[in-house]
């Protein structure tokens, strides 16, 4: 009984490999904390280049971890059983190439003889080099906007008009005095509806930091500057919104109803702006395609981030693809690298997962995009990003715990971010020349 | 006596070789799993790497900056903190689960699944569970907390209360510590009950003078383990609050990580490695000499 199933075994197996002799097998990496529809994007495109290369097939495998961890990837790469290819956070590109993991396109993009920093838009180009090298392609961008459900604004006789992005961002106090007539409590006094809470789902440090004109680095000096003027006020206008709610009230709401473990992601549909919980929310371009699968009948607009004078801003992340060290097909791993971040790879994303693209060509291309597209197709040309550098996960990370530091009210804006300045700079030092 | 020890014969040589060569695969696995890597991290703390290329030597540099770092001092707090409080509650509840599955009921197996079911659950697993659980307005623990008139609790949002949430999940992985009490408390000879029954003993005084005395090497078994464990505690927090809020439950072995495999410090995750190694075995150490005034081994 048990040879035979070895016997079963050893056959199926030698068969699989007659199957695949002579087709090269790539190994690509998706990281689990991409958005459904993104993932069955990749999956679709890998497919599809399988099927256009029948020499090459392209397995997609799921890698455990977050934008800023990738302990898998690296403790993989680091025994020799890492993947040809990877998804990887864009922002963190310059420092996984700093750290060694990634290996280096640009002799393969010279090969093929084309000059790539010319296809792609400036911001995301800039991201994937690393001292005049290339270590990655991006795949799509994104943009962050303010979302609103209309259907809680006219319940409340707000009027929509006032969120119209053609009279550009509403100013931080009279958004204050509208989001805050939203608010709803329960007999105890706990909040079961909140306006708007600023710091939830992209309502990051970046995005408050750069809507209130701030700067986050300052490269020609190789100086972090957290504790720039504009972003100290942009931490400020969290502070006094959280002090306005009560950040104890706030917290127990925010537990209650964003209930996710913080290494992954909260199922879609009970994310609190399609449930109601919020009337507002900061968040991006990708909840078009999660909104139509999990919320189809939530009444929705989107409108610019609120910033003081008129500000436009937003800003822009998103992911690449690279090929770690080590990998054994590199030339074949290129093809479908080129695949993925070329047009065809991108208008599937944009199809499947309402990305923005990377290419300059698909940018122009109009009838790619629903109508809803156009603000952030406005948005992109000035639109900002987190500052390319090799400590960009550390600084994200205290960003957060000065936000975190701030929305409790027990640190000021001015002190919490002096703390990350202190925290990041000596780390950045290492790498300033 | 000094001096008076008698050289090995040819005999006892080759019976030491036989002994040493049977021994061998536990040997060779301690240097190689072990040993080695103890001292190849301490190596590593004093370099500048980043998990790929060739570390650089940079002597205590690595030290100098830790010992700059608030967090790094956050972490060990939180650590300390999370000992303390975990390692001896782990032992009560231990103790209590073993005496709950040695009653002298029919349905004993019964309870003995009951209670040693939540222990079976992976880390994972439990922690989402208990994300749920711990919810603080729809939480079963804060319903609970309810019927005696205590408000609500934001457990893991709170830093308050953050590290205590992770202690209380610690609690669901008792059954294995209470099962090794179990098989104590099953080796204590009845007679010694017995005969404090006919000296009128009361339950209490029972336990107090019979049971927890013969435990002690099971209690002593069970710190050394559990400190070894609450040093590194790391699945719970970085599954549940990834560290957060405000850093209370940014424990010592959740920095590592995060220095190691996000910050591409592995030269800082090794050094803090090294301290909290120093610390567990020096404490190990203290422990084991103090178990001399309050363990017994033997019935006297």
């Amino acid at each position: 009984m048990k040879i035979k199933s070895q016997i079963l075994v050893a056959i199926s197996s030698l068969s699989i490999l007659v199957a695949a002799h002579g087709q090269t097998q790539l190994k690509f990496w998706l990281p689990s904390s991409l958005g459904a529809p993104e993932k069955a994007a990749y999956q679709a495109a890998a497919d599809e280049f399988s099927k256009k290369n029948p020499s090459i097939k392209a397995n997609v495998e799921p890698m455990p971890g977050s934008e800023t961890d990738v302990a898998k990837l690296m403790t993989a790469v680091r025994s020799g059983a890492g993947p040809d290819l990877a998804v990887i956070d864009r922002f963190t590109v310059a420092q996984r190439a700093a750290a060694g993991l990634l290996t280096d396109l640009t002799p393969l993009i010279k090969k093929e003889g084309k000059d790539l920093s010319q296809e792609y838009a400036e911001q995301p180009w800039q991201e994937v080099t690393y001292q005049g090298k290339v270590y990655a392609l991006p795949t799509e961008t994104d943009a962050r906007v303010l979302f609103y459900n209309k259907k809680i604004l006219r319940d409340a006789a707000i009027d929509l008009n006032e969120f119209d992005p053609a009279r550009g961002p509403i100013s931080p106090d009279r958004f204050k005095e509208i989001a805050f007539k939203l608010n709803q409590t329960d007999a105890s006094g706990a909040y079961t509806r909140i306006g708007f809470v600023p710091w939830l789902e992209q309502g990051w440090g970046y995005t408050w930091g750069y809507a209130f004109g701030g700067n986050f680095f300052d490269f020609k000096n190789c100086k972090v500057t957290a504790d720039d003027p504009g972003v100290v006020k942009g931490y400020q206008f969290l502070y006094d919104w959280a002090k306005s709610l009560d950040p104890q009230k706030t917290r127990t709401f925010v537990d209650t109803y964003w209930q996710w473990p913080s290494n992954g992601t909260l199922p879609d549909a009970q994310m609190p702006f399609y449930t109601g919980k919020v009337a507002f929310i900061v968040d991006g371009n990708w909840l078009f395609a999660i909104m139509k699968d999990v919320a189809p009948n939530l009444e929705y607009g989107v409108t610019y981030i609120p910033a003081p004078n008129g500000l436009k801003t937003s800003w822009s992340g998103g992911w690449s693809v690279v090929i770690p060290k080590g990998s054994k097909n590199a030339e074949a791993a290129y093809q479908l690298l080129r695949y993925l971040t070329g047009e065809e790879g991108q208008t599937l994303l944009i199809k499947q997962a309402s990305s923005l693209p990377t290419l300059k060509s698909l940018q122009e291309r109009k009838d790619l995009f629903p109508p809803e597209y156009q603000l952030f197709l406005d948005l992109l040309p000035i639109s900002k990003s987190r500052p390319p550098v090799p400590v960009g996960a550390l600084y994200w990370d205290q960003l957060k715990t000065a936000e975190e530091a701030v929305i409790s009210n027990s640190q000021t804006p001015e002190a919490a971010l002096k703390a990350v300045v202190d925290e990041v700079q000596p780390q950045m030092d290492r790498f300033c020349k | 006596m000094a001096g008076t020890r008698k050289k090995l014969i040819r005999g006892d040589t080759r019976n030491l070789l036989y002994g040493l060569l049977f021994i061998s695969p536990w040997i060779i696995g301690f240097s190689v799993f072990l040993v080695y890597p103890v001292l190849s991290n301490f190596h590593l703390g004093m370099t500048q790497y980043s998990g790929f290329g060739a570390p650089e030597w940079i002597g205590f540099q690595n030290y100098v900056t830790l010992f700059k770092d608030p967090l790094f001092w956050t972490s060990l707090y939180n650590t300390f903190y999370y000992v303390i409080l975990a390692v001896p509650l782990g032992v009560v509840v231990a103790i209590g689960l073993a005496i709950a599955m040695n009653q002298k009921v029919r349905e004993v197996r019964w309870y003995r699944v009951i209670l040693y079911l939540p222990s079976v659950a992976p880390v994972f697993a439990l922690s989402m569970m208990m994300i749920w659980l711990l919810n603080p307005r729809f939480g079963l623990f804060n319903y609970i907390l309810s019927w005696a008139h205590i408000p609500a609790i934001n457990w893991l949002g709170d830093p308050h209360w953050s590290k205590l949430a992770i202690v209380l999940v610690a609690q669901f992985g008792a059954g294995h510590v209470g099962l090794i009490f179990l098989a104590a408390l099953r080796a204590i000879p009845p007679n010694l009950y017995d005969a404090a029954s006919l000296d009128g003993a009361s339950q209490w005084r029972k336990f107090r003078h019979i049971t927890l005395p013969l435990l002690t090497p099971t209690i002593l078994y069970d710190i050394i383990i559990g400190l070894g464990l609450g040093l590194q505690v790391f699945a719970p927090a970085y599954i549940m609050t990834q560290g957060g809020p405000l850093n209370s439950t940014m424990f010592t072995a959740l920095y590592i990580y995060k220095n190691a495999f996000e910050y591409n410090q592995v030269g800082v995750a090794a050094a803090v490695s090294g301290i909290l190694f120093i610390i567990n075995a020096t404490l190990a150490i203290v422990i084991f000499w103090s178990s001399k005034y309050w363990v017994n081994y033997h019935l006297e």
